[in-house]
């Protein structure tokens, strides 16, 4: 095939998006986008998602950034949202049999509200009310009734004892140890003198009265304590049916309000308990106070600390909500995800209690949607753990982490866990999903619902109008001028360019959509009120000016020398390959000098950029091909008794991929053959052993970077110059349009071949030639000068081998 | 703060009788105040009790423990030790509040009979403070001896309980009796000079009242003292303690009377809030 067969015309190599196709005169025009673009296979697997009620059947959208993941599936869940019903509110409450472990109300949505501030006030009407009642001159002369009673009985108890004694002549005496008795003389205590003076029958006597007495006084004391402990007993009977009285009456209602809701009931009746149990806890401020003033401060906080204990947490309100949540969480670091159990300081303690417990997403998701982001959430330590673990149990469990690992010794919680029901939707980059699957035994059984949302669609008039409708969308909600048909068209094609496809259109909508942004910059920078073609192509060229240094310094160091590229002349074993950088999300191509030397050996190709760890497994597999199709096309019943080294000249970083392997084994070929290779081109695309070129990604970039540095150097395009590239990109060309032009001009050539006989052909003007029925190639082609090369090489290495037998012999 | 001439040449000085107990602590502590706004100086006298030295050192004696409810065997070093230990406690409060409240003070340890010391100590002193009981839990003695002492002797008694309701003002109780007479008096000269609110209790039957606030006015008006009235025609014992529950007061002045230990015992029993009695 000659060089002019090969040649690609200028409409193969952009595909133009007619604006005239277009009815409308602007975006302005269409009805707003409603559906989704592009994805049907996402948009079914979301309403799966969401009808499958079974356990874990949550979702895992995966796709590349940009793809409107998070924004189609919550437009999914809204609209599936506001058809569920309203989930219910959710409290922590005090437990007052076991303080440490919290209870758990479910109400029905708003209701939880209601019964946190009826329960408040129910607590404030008892701070009134309980000292009220205490104050009344009834219970205070029923008190003083048991008190004085008691009173009585002590002061009888002790007078006749007391009585008993004098009649004996003795005395009771307080003493600062307790009381005692002691023999009296003339009134006065007798002492031990006088004690002694005593004849021996009289002091027998005194000590056996004084043993008698002391059995009396410890009779006396013991039944005294006993009626002391009654009397207080009596007065806390009767406080408690004072303070039951009190709270009842209030009480009442509030149990008419929740019929129904026995957990409440019970909660009620508990609480009811511990009022009156604790009453002293509502004694008024000024009873309660401590005589000295500098702790009367603490000792009112310490009291409304106390009557805290009565207060309802209310850590889910859905009383606004309308129909099931949809929470998203951006940061699912654990607390926010399960909630947690907060501290406060204390007398240099860490304390805490059920009114510091804190929801997580989970909670306010409950009943409804949680959508997070995967990444985010395996970067968060123990995150996916808990979130598992819910999913798994049914149920949220707020475990502080440093309990789990001994990290904190102080006092906390254990909330009684919360009935789960949540859907929920990962998001996140497909090698994140088929890394969970394969590594995480617990994703497919919690995950089961993949979403896989698509890069692109195919280029139909149907996708171009939705296109057109999309941008109409985005301008209408971002405030963007609206787009004229020229303009919607210049977006189209680019889109078909950043998916490196002529017949298809990206769905990756997040840089199209700062492509829109842009565009209306521009427009704007020109006082128009709609944005044309002209305005995006400004977009996307100052896209470009933006981010391209780095690459016009290496065009620069090429125009000057010092990067050293041919465009002119033919070399032998020199070819042009091509390369392409990837710097953030600008892509470029460039050209590199490829050279090929060889000479007699035993059939090695050495791969300088893999012997010196440059070359990456993929560019080394390349350039094992080309032994395999030399061995195969070349002198097939000889053995390769050839030594050739290939190299990228001047590459100081890696290099990978197998793009440039046909530019290598055209080096290859013109070494052994001799025959020059035109510098003017430059060449791209990947071969197999049979010798047949394969495609490439970068397509656009490496045939642009090729021309951008032909133009730039001394005498700029010449005619003569262009890219060869493997036929199968063809589909993939959406060139700059200056490079359209310059090859509409002839100024610039785009060849497309299939075979290493059809690149050798444009490379070398010289034919490849067939094998004919001899089994020769026709003399004066490249791949017979090749064959005889080889030939020669393949005699000599016999040669050799002979001499050193017979030198052996 | 302003004081009434008068009223500073009545009470400049106050007896406290101290032995150590949370009681007489407190009435420590309520005679530093009282002496702190009439300007007068405390004198608090710990009296080393001979009788129970004496116990102490009979071979035969016994004390049953309060505390422990056992019998113990005492002697009198220990006896020694425990009051030393006291007397060191009262004082250490004596001069705790006084320097806190800026009031003159000093404290006498003498060895004696306690009714006898007192008495001697009372002659030079316009008030007496007294602790409501003294020491163990089970109120086994009322200050019933040294307050007849006291009072027989013409001299005003503070009684103060371990932990004394917190209140504002003065509660003065008049049933047109001399000695309610004199308390009411003594009543509206402290209100004059502490700058405190006076509520007066009428005692009486509705026929009298009139007549009986009336002369409860003037009493207080010849102080300078204005004074709001409340009434009661139950007996004193029911009436004056709701009275205090009402009003809250942070002093009770109150008259003897006839057979002044008996009534002002049996409220003293019921009052928590400190309480004075004039005989």
């Amino acid at each position: 095939m000659s060089a002019r067969q090969s040649e690609l015309a200028p409409d193969q190599l952009y595909a133009r998006c007619d604006p005239a196709q277009f009815s409308f005169k602007t975006t302005a025009d269409l009805p707003p986008l409603t559906e989704v673009i592009g994805q049907p296979r996402a948009v079914e697997a979301i309403r799966f998602g969401i009808g499958m009620r079974a356990q874990g059947y949550n979702m895992y959208a995966l796709g590349p950034s940009g793809t409107g993941k998070a924004t189609t599936i919550r437009e999914f869940l809204m609209r599936e949202a506001a058809r569920l019903p309203t989930p219910p509110d959710w409290c922590y409450v005090h437990n007052f049999r076991d303080p440490g472990k919290p209870l758990a109300l479910r109400l029905p949505a708003g209701k939880g509200a209601m019964l946190r501030q009826d329960v408040r006030q129910l607590i404030e009407e008892l701070k009134a009310a309980i000292p009220a009642a205490f104050e009344g001159e009834d219970f205070e002369a029923r008190k003083q009734e048991v008190e004085q009673r008691l009173r009585e009985q002590q002061e009888q108890t002790f007078g006749a004892l007391r009585r008993r004694a004098e009649s004996r002549g003795y005395a009771m005496l307080r003493t600062p140890q307790g009381i005692g008795f002691a023999p009296l003389v003339n009134g006065q205590v007798m002492s031990p003198e006088q004690f002694q003076q005593l004849p021996q029958e009289k002091r027998e006597q005194i000590e056996s009265d004084l043993q008698a007495l002391q059995s009396e006084l410890e009779t006396a004391v013991r039944e005294l304590r006993q009626a002391e402990k009654a009397a207080r007993e009596e007065v806390r009977q009767v406080s408690r049916q004072v303070a039951l009285l009190a709270t009842q009456d209030r009480l009442r209602d509030l149990r008419v309000k929740y019929a129904g809701y026995d957990e409440v009931l019970s909660y009620l009746d508990a609480l009811q308990d511990d009022v009156v149990e604790n009453v002293g806890d509502f004694a008024p401020p000024e009873q309660a106070q401590p005589a000295i003033p500098a702790l009367a401060l603490p000792f009112l906080a310490a009291r409304e600390a106390a009557l805290k204990r009565y207060d309802v947490n209310l850590i889910v309100d859905n009383s606004v909500t309308q129909g099931a949540p949809i929470v998203v969480e951006d940061n699912p670091i654990l607390q926010n995800l399960v909630g947690t159990i907060e501290h406060r300081a204390e007398m240099g303690a860490l304390v805490t209690d059920f009114t510091l417990i804190k929801p997580g997403a989970l909670h306010r998701a409950n009943g409804g949607y949680l959508v997070v982001d995967a990444a985010e959430l395996l970067r968060k330590p123990f995150s996916w753990d808990a979130l598992k673990r819910a999913l798994r149990t049914g149920q949220i469990t707020i475990e502080p982490v440093g309990r789990e690992y001994s990290l904190v010794s102080t006092v906390t919680l254990e909330p009684q866990p919360i009935p789960l029901q949540v859907k929920v939707v990962l998001l996140g980059e497909p090698l994140l999903y088929y890394l969970l699957h394969e590594l995480d035994p617990d994703f497919a059984e919690l995950f089961k619902v993949q979403v896989d949302f698509a890069n692109d669609v195919e280029d139909s008039p149907e996708n171009r109008a939705l296109y057109a409708r999309f941008i109409g969308t985005v301008a209408r909600r971002e405030g963007l001028r609206p787009f004229a048909p020229d303009g919607v068209a210049r977006v189209i094609e680019h889109s078909a360019r950043l998916t490196e496809d002529q017949h298809r259109l990206s769905v990756r909508f997040r840089p199209i959509v700062d492509l829109l942004r842009e565009a209306d910059y521009w427009a704007g920078a020109r006082a128009s009120s709609v944005v044309h073609a002209v305005d995006v192509q400004r977009a996307i060229d100052a896209q470009v000016y933006r981010a391209d240094r780095i690459r016009e310094r290496i065009q620069q160091e090429i125009v000057r020398g010092t990067i050293m590229i041919d465009v002119r002349g033919a070399k032998v074993g020199q070819v042009n390959g091509l390369s392409v950088s990837s710097l953030g999300s600008f892509t470029f191509g460039r050209p590199s000098r490829i050279t090929a030397r060889t000479r007699l050996g035993r059939g090695q190709l050495v791969d300088i950029e893999r012997e010196v760890a440059l070359g990456g497994p993929l560019h080394s597999k390349g350039v094992l091909i080309l032994a395999g199709y030399l061995g195969a096309h070349y002198l097939p019943e000889e053995p390769l008794s050839l030594s050739a080294s290939l190299v990228f000249e001047q590459s100081y970083s890696g290099v990978d991929g197998d793009s440039a392997s046909s530019a290598e084994l055209y080096a290859l070929l013109s070494d052994l053959s001799g025959v020059p290779i035109r510098q003017s081109l430059a060449v791209t695309g990947s071969v197999n052993q049979k010798g047949e070129i394969q495609a490439i990604g970068g397509v656009n970039e490496k045939v642009e970077g090729f021309f951008d540095v032909c133009s730039l150097m001394e005498g700029g395009l010449t005619g003569e110059q262009g890219v060869v590239i493997p036929r199968a990109n063809v589909r993939h060309l959406m060139l700059r349009h200056d490079v359209v032009e310059a090859v509409r001009q002839g100024r610039f050539h785009i060849y497309a071949v299939a075979t290493v006989d059809e690149g050798i052909e444009v490379l070398t003007g010289m034919p490849a030639g067939q094998r004919g029925p001899d089994g020769r190639f026709p003399e004066g082609t490249v791949n017979c000068k090749v064959e005889e090369r080889l030939r020669f090489f393949a005699e000599r290495a016999r040669r050799q081998e002979e001499r050193g037998k017979e030198g052996q012999q | 703060m302003s004081g009434s001439p008068t009223y500073l040449a009545t009470i400049q000085r106050i007896l406290v009788a101290v032995d150590g107990s949370d009681h007489s602590l407190a009435a420590l502590e309520a005679a530093c105040s009282l002496a702190a706004q009439l300007h007068a100086e405390i004198e608090a006298l710990f009296v080393e009790d001979d009788d129970l030295l004496r116990l102490a050192e009979l071979p035969c004696a016994r004390v049953l423990s309060t505390l422990l409810m056992e019998p113990e065997r005492t002697d009198r070093e220990r006896m020694e030790r425990l009051l030393r230990l006291l007397a060191g406690r009262a004082q250490e409060a004596l001069q705790r509040h006084s320097v806190a409240l800026g009031v003159r003070a000093r404290f006498r340890a003498v060895r004696g009979r306690v009714n006898a010391e007192l008495q001697a100590a009372a002659g030079e002193a316009d008030l007496l403070s007294l602790g409501k009981a003294g020491h163990g839990q089970l109120g086994l003695v009322g200050p019933g001896s040294t307050l007849r002492t006291a009072l027989d002797a013409g001299l005003p008694v503070l009684v103060v309980e371990r932990h004394p309701r917190v209140g504002k003002g003065l509660l003065a109780a008049y049933d047109g009796s001399a000695g309610s007479a004199r308390a009411l008096s003594m009543a509206a000269q402290i209100a004059a000079g502490t700058g405190q609110e006076l509520t007066i209790l009428i005692l009486g039957h509705a026929a009298g009242i009139d007549a009986l606030s009336r002369e409860a006015l003037e009493i207080a008006a010849q102080h300078g003292q204005g004074a709001r009235l409340t009434f009661s025609w139950a007996q004193p014992v029911v009436a004056i303690p709701a009275a205090v529950r009402r009003a809250r007061p942070a002093l009770v002045v109150l008259g003897a009377g006839e057979r002044s230990e008996d009534r002002a015992g049996q409220l003293i029993k019921v009052i928590d809030c400190p309480l004075l009695v004039v005989p």
